[in-house]
């Protein structure tokens, strides 16, 4: 009798563990069983220097997304995909610019929301898009003049 | 094929935009325009007569509302019927205003527009290089989109800076504290200006 607890005991224990690495499991995979919460958009870009798949989202400085990857597609322009939550409506005059947080920070992507009326579907892809500033060639272009080497 | 079916097709493809001209038609404008400021037959011109000779041909090709349009965004719908008349003709004229200004005393510009890059079926863009005689070169990219009155300009990039979403943000910053009769009163002040060029409108 006295084993048999134990035995139960023991037996609880095991799926109390089970229920805690399987619940773990879950939420580093980020798995849903009752539908997203979020959609996808792509952007495309001719760079996204700076901009890693997890790099924040923002509107009015505010996190709104992530983004989930970034490819290089066939003409060589950046693609990034960008996870939204469902309540985000985008118009499809929606522009995104690759931004640095202050003068050397992290780059990030700013969502300029239009007003088309026309509203973005899941999947669809941005092409208003601002690229990161190069500072080192707008420096060599502006300091040191253009490859004509005219006078101002 | 009836021989009046043949024309009719015939005159529908002749007037259906096509994407490749569109780089040609915008290399002519800028030039027409270019005209306007650097050919003696304008010499006696005076900046106000320049502007308005500008904006006919400008006019004459693109609708500057869609660019207008775009660059208010959500702003728009906030404005009454009256006012969104007054901040269009307003925008116009300092667009106008400031590209005639901005180029007085400059030398005149080689304009090289690029092949027109297909984004989508509905977008595509036109790379331009402007190089002025002092050396300077400029890269700016035109984005068009095809509407129902065909392709019209709704960006214009200039060293990966968007002079939309520049201007949006500044529409959005002033709407958050003021309204549309201000921002009439902002544009008529900046339009009263002597001189201006586009670095000069902050709104």
């Amino acid at each position: 009798m006295n084993n048999r607890k134990i035995e139960f005991m023991v037996g609880c224990f095991v799926l109390i563990g089970f229920g805690a690495v399987l619940y773990l499991a879950i939420q580093v995979g980020s798995v849903r069983f009752f539908g997203s919460d979020s959609y996808e958009l792509e952007a495309r870009f001719r760079s996204t220097s700076g901009v890693n798949a997890g790099s924040r989202v923002e509107i009015a400085g505010v996190r709104v997304g992530t983004v989930r990857s970034i490819i290089l597609d066939d003409d060589f322009y950046s693609i990034v995909t960008l996870e939204l939550p469902n309540g985000l409506t985008l118009d499809d005059d929606t522009i995104i610019s690759v931004k640095t947080a202050g003068l050397i920070g992290d780059r990030y992507l700013s969502v300029s929301p239009g007003g088309s009326g026309f509203p973005l579907e899941p999947g669809d892809m941005v092409v208003d898009t601002e690229s990161a500033l190069d500072i080192e060639s707008l420096i060599s272009r502006f300091a040191l003049g253009g490859i004509d080497g005219g006078e101002e | 094929m009836k021989f009046s079916s043949i024309i009719a097709c015939v005159a529908l493809f002749a007037v259906l935009p096509t994407q490749a001209d569109e780089s040609a038609k915008l290399a002519t404008t800028m030039e027409a325009t270019l005209d306007i400021i650097y050919q003696d037959a304008y010499k006696d011109y005076t900046s106000a007569q320049r502007q308005d000779a500008v904006r006919a041909i400008v006019e004459d090709k693109y609708d500057l509302e869609v660019l207008i349009r775009r660059a208010m965004a959500r702003n728009w719908s906030l404005l009454t019927a009256d006012e969104q008349m007054q901040v269009h003709n307003l925008i116009d004229q300092l667009i106008v205003k400031s590209f005639v200004e901005g180029m007085a005393g400059q030398g005149r510009p080689i304009v090289d527009c690029g092949a027109v890059i297909e984004v989508t079926s509905k977008r595509i863009e036109v790379p331009v290089v402007i190089s002025f005689p002092s050396g300077k070169t400029f890269n700016v990219l035109y984005r068009l989109g095809l509407l129902k009155t065909g392709w019209q300009i709704y960006d214009i990039v200039a060293e990966d800076i968007s002079m939309v979403s520049n201007y949006r943000q500044q529409f959005d910053d002033h709407f958050r504290e003021e309204n549309g009769a201000r921002l009439i009163e902002k544009l008529e002040k900046l339009l009263k200006k002597e001189v201006l060029d586009v670095s000069t409108i902050i709104l």
